[in-house]
């Protein structure tokens, strides 16, 4: 059992010593923890390599990593090392901070851990130390560890590690996180705090209270009497640093390099991931092929390749993309650009009630809605964090594209230039929506502006490659988990609802099945052709008697305002499961027409063919208008819906998403279809 | 925890007290006031800007940076308005950078 899973019930301890014994059968726990920027994830992954797996704080929506210590080397069992989210101070009032408080006091559901290791970076060690000295104060066993010695020794600071931990009274382990030095020794410091699980004895004792001012005294005290002042440490002006901050962060040039590092971090995500998502695909189609042919006609094949197998491939797909972008996020915000590039982007994000770090989640989104809404974990406050999440689904992500290609298509056919601004017209729509609802959400639900920035820049430095897979693989793992559990539900549904009550094909696709038997020897293109009419026939027959055809013909009177029929009801029902199912479904659905240009092949041409019951094109310029906007705004995708619950912690916060979402796509649709109308246009 | 908010010390009023955002890059100043929200003031100490700490403003204009030891801070324009300060002779005690 790790301390986050301990039993409400534990009560609190006050006292240094460790509320539960450990026993052979029970692994010890130690936490990490530390300032942001300095290492501390990268000292874990050193630490526990793979061995770790990500949870939430319970009540919060913090992230935790659990990883597994193997010190059976060093005559112990194995531990679990719990990393604290990054925070400068413990007594500090924001939710990182707390957590690291009920943690270290062992306040339920928590249980006391029965040591800590503290991270402090070597290049900033008085501010560092405030952390030391009021974890200090807790009085539980501790480790430090010293991170960046290198860079310190190249700055030419000599810091004493023996005497800082006289001072200290603890053990002070001097690391490079980066390149895995003095892993192994931390590895023994923990093990022999573990043996002798001694509380530190300071030869200069922090402050019990937590004063500002005598937490800073004791610091300088410290750095005094261990490396010669508080002003040995990183007074001077750093040139490169100076210069590149000038550049980063640059009205103009700011925004320049901005654009170029995100059109580049992009395009490799989009290009880069095509030959494992094609992969995936390729491999998710055999894998259904062969069940196909091997498992006998019925309701469990079905469930199998339709539900199952087909649900899986439409959300694991994305799974490269969403590696490939943590990956890339990680190395970005190692170098310490992020922290820079969050300032360019506050100047016009603030305008709408959302921090400068939203843009990472918001451009994300244009991938994919569920890594970006995996990544406002970067986000520290928790109203901003919301506020993000729910306007994050409005960015035009690459599963509305073949909508979009559909609709602009059926819009502007012969005028690709003004199908091109259509196009662009949808991202902005999408775009604008994001922000004006975010201002929205800013002033009610979610009241008050984005936190002003205050922000440390970190040193720049090269980024470390092995904690960016690791990034990308404890992101990518908890998506599938989420694929696997949530996602797999919803799909199964959702093919349930549009595969039954199963019903007998029309009479009229039975006969083109027979005719097309008949013909198969003697004229087999023309039994091709008639059995994929009868295929379509009965699909769309199946389709409308299903219970997603009953539900969309039961709804056509909500979505008949904006000019759709049941046909169109039921595409945009079942693009709740994912928007790209609408071209397919509306393939299925509709009907080609007899008097169609027979060389007008495509999903396109079947689909401006369509009528309606009455006779009438269903496609007008005006519909179409109206269902590219309903599109633009919508909430259609589930797989998104659940990480937002997810993510935020509540289901209050996905239904809130899907509401507003879906009404305004209603809104903005009707306004359009009756606009269009009244210029004349339908 | 630090319940203070942020009230003018006694020294605000005095002359030589300005705003960040009057000084000049590359000159060095000690913290007066920071008339901000008690988490933002408090996020500002842990990041070692208190009351009479000693900074060098590394830029001006929105993101305001400064430097604090080894600390570099990105503030913006809204808060650096918000801050009170004096230019520093450097003649004070390396413990005077948080204490004065």
């Amino acid at each position: 059992m790790t301390m986050l899973e301990a039993p409400a019930a534990e009560p609190a301890e006050s006292d240094s010593t460790p509320s539960i014994a450990t026993s052979p059968e029970e692994a010890a726990t130690v936490a990490l923890l530390g300032n942001p920027n300095t290492g501390k994830t990268t000292l874990f992954n050193q630490l526990c390599g793979l061995r770790a797996k990500t949870a939430n704080f319970p009540g919060t929506t913090t992230d935790a990593q659990i990883g597994r210590l193997d010190l059976k080397s060093d005559g112990r069992a194995d531990v679990d090392l719990v990393d604290l989210p990054g925070t400068y101070r413990l007594r500090l009032d924001l939710p990182e901070a707390r957590v690291c408080r009920d943690v270290l006091e062992g306040r339920a559901p928590y249980r006391s851990p029965d040591g800590a290791v503290v991270v402090v970076d070597a290049t900033n060690l008085a501010r560092n130390l405030y952390l030391v000295g009021e974890m200090l104060a807790v009085g539980r066993p501790t480790v430090v560890a010293l991170n960046m010695v290198d860079l310190a020794q190249r700055r030419g600071l000599s810091l004493d590690t023996a005497k800082l931990s006289r001072f200290l009274g603890c053990p002070v382990v001097p690391v490079v996180a980066r390149r895995g030095t003095g892993v192994e020794e931390l590895h023994r410091a923990i093990a022999e705090m573990l043996r002798t699980r001694q509380s530190p004895d300071p030869e200069v004792p922090p402050p019990s209270e937590p004063d500002f001012e005598r937490l800073a005294a004791w610091a300088d005290e410290v750095m005094e009497r261990s490396v010669g002042g508080p002003r040995a440490v990183g007074q001077g002006a750093d040139t490169v640093t100076e210069r590149l901050d000038q550049a980063f962060t640059h009205p103009l040039l700011g925004i320049l390099v901005f654009l170029a590092v995100m059109g580049g971090l992009f395009w490799t995500v989009f290009s880069l991931a095509t030959v494992p998502m094609d992969l995936i695909e390729l491999t998710f189609e055999g894998l259904g092929g062969w069940l196909e042919s091997t498992l006998p006609d019925g309701a469990l094949r079905q469930l199998l390749v339709e539900g199952v197998v087909g649900g899986i491939a439409g959300t694991v797909v994305f799974l490269p993309q969403i590696c490939l972008l943590f990956f890339l996020i990680s190395l970005l915000e190692d170098t310490g650009y992020l922290a820079r590039a969050a300032f360019v982007m506050d100047r016009l994000l603030c305008r709408f009630g959302l921090p400068g770090t939203a843009f990472v989640p918001l451009l994300s989104s244009h991938a994919c809605a569920l890594p970006g809404i995996m990544s406002t974990r970067l986000i520290p406050d928790r109203q901003d964090r919301l506020a993000t999440i729910l306007v994050a689904p409005f960015m035009s992500c690459s599963a509305r594209l073949p909508v979009y290609v559909l609709l602009t298509g059926l819009l502007f056919a012969d005028r690709p230039f003004l199908a091109g601004l259509a196009f662009t017209g949808c991202y902005l729509l999408g775009a604008g929506a994001a922000l004006i609802s975010a201002l929205i959400f800013r002033g009610t639900l979610l009241k008050g502006k984005s936190r002003p920035m205050v922000l440390e820049l970190p040193t720049y430095k090269l980024p470390s490659f092995k904690s960016a897979i690791y990034s990308a693989t404890h992101q990518g793992r908890a998506f599938l988990e989420t694929a696997g559990t949530v996602i797999l539900a919803i799909c199964i549904v959702m093919w349930w609802l549009s595969a039954y009550p199963q019903v007998e094909p029309p009479a009229v696709a039975a006969e083109l099945a027979h005719q097309a038997e008949q013909l198969e020897h003697s004229d087999p293109e023309a039994a091709a052709a008639l059995s994929t009419q009868a295929q379509r026939l009965a699909s769309r027959h199946a389709q409308s008697r299903s219970f997603a055809g009953r539900i969309g013909q039961t709804a056509e009177p909500v979505f008949a305002p904006l000019g759709y029929d049941w046909q169109l009801t039921v595409g945009v029902l079942t693009s709740f499961l994912a928007r790209e199912v609408f071209v397919s479904t509306m393939a299925v659905l509709l009907e080609t027409d007899p008097d169609a240009d027979p060389d007008e092949r495509g999903v396109i041409a079947e689909v401006r063919a369509a009528r309606r019951d009455d006779g009438s094109r269903l496609f007008t310029p005006a519909t179409a208008a109206s269902c590219l906007v309903f599109f633009v705004l919508a909430m259609q995708c589930l797989p998104t819906l659940a990480v937002t619950r997810r993510e935020s912690g509540s289901v209050r916060w996905a239904a809130l998403q899907l509401i507003w979402m879906s009404g305004l796509a209603w809104i903005f649709a009707f306004v359009t279809f009756h606009g269009l109308r009244m210029m004349g246009v339908s | 925890m630090d319940t203070r908010l942020a009230n003018p010390s006694p020294t605000v009023g005095s002359e030589t007290a300005t705003r960040l955002t009057d000084l000049r890059p590359g000159c060095r100043a000690r913290l007066l006031a920071a008339h901000l929200e008690r988490d933002d003031l408090a996020l500002l100490h842990a990041l070692g800007l208190a009351e009479r700490s000693s900074f060098r403003l590394c830029k001006a204009g929105d993101p305001w940076i400064i430097q604090v030891r080894g600390t570099r801070i990105g503030l913006s324009q809204h808060v650096a308005e918000l801050l009170q300060v004096e230019m520093d002779d450097g003649a004070g005690s390396p413990a005077d950078d948080h204490l004065g």
